[in-house]
């Protein structure tokens, strides 16, 4: 897919497990994960506002796009 | 976010519906063909009076044949529910795709016993009536309220297995969003 997810950047800058991060949000663990590998068809901007809240940053910091890679 | 929850536990119920009365049409046929075993020609006039014909004193071959046929519509009820079951069950464990295949499936043996609502009419008059004199035999056939309401429950089944297809569809896209 031609957006990459980059949410594992982010976990590790904040020192965040997650786990931590999916229980804040609220969504699953299993749900962060497949986000986490790029395995989902979409986010929900509730999703995405929740993630940026909790991490501390933007949504450029979490996604990127990359048609090389389509 | 959606909330399936409410869905899911109506088809749970539903499921428990269907199977009671599955198992309740089980212990009815088990019960005609005791019936049947025990004493077939009163039993076979007992139910030729029930189809609306006059007492009459049946051969042991037409007291089978109206004792089968009662079955034969018995199993065909069985059937529609155990698929039903299946149905609701489907829904329940969140497996829409499969219950599009069931509500296909219910939409066959509701036309099927349409059908067999009607054929078994004219099998029935004709085993009653097979021993009266010539001239006095008859086959019967009626078409109703009952048939009319089997057609429309055949047609919103053949219908709500598209409809289920659809679901299915947009619940996969559901989960794939997170």
């Amino acid at each position: 897919m031609a957006i990459i997810v980059r949410l594992d950047v982010m976990l590790a800058l904040r020192k965040m497990t997650s786990r931590e991060l999916a229980s804040r949000i609220g969504i699953s663990e299993q749900n962060l994960s497949l986000l986490r590998s790029g395995k989902v068809r979409g986010v929900r901007f509730n999703t995405l506002a929740g993630i940026c809240k909790e991490l501390e940053c933007q949504p450029g910091d979490l996604l990127e796009f990359d048609l090389e890679n389509e | 976010m959606i909330d399936t929850t409410s869905t899911i536990n109506a088809a749970r119920n539903l499921q428990l519906v269907m199977r009671a009365s599955e198992r309740t049409l089980v212990i009815v046929l088990a019960c005609v063909l005791l019936a049947g075993v025990i004493d077939v020609v009163g039993f076979g006039s007992k139910l030729a009076l029930f189809g609306d014909y006059p007492e009459a004193h049946l051969r042991t071959w037409q007291g089978w044949a109206l004792v089968l046929l009662v079955c034969v519509h018995l199993c065909l009820w069985i059937m529609l529910l155990r698929t039903a079951g299946t149905l609701f069950r489907q829904i329940a464990q969140e497996t829409p795709a499969f219950a599009s295949r069931s509500a296909q499936i219910m939409a066959h043996v509701l036309w099927g016993l349409l059908v067999w609502g009607l054929l078994s009419q004219i099998l029935a008059s004709l085993a009653v009536t097979w021993h009266f004199p010539q001239g006095q035999r008859s086959i019967g056939i009626g078409f109703g309220t009952p048939q009319l309401t089997v057609i429309f429950a055949a047609l919103i089944a053949g219908f709500m297995a598209k409809a289920f297809a659809l679901g299915a569809a947009l619940w996969k896209d559901h989960k794939e969003v997170v």
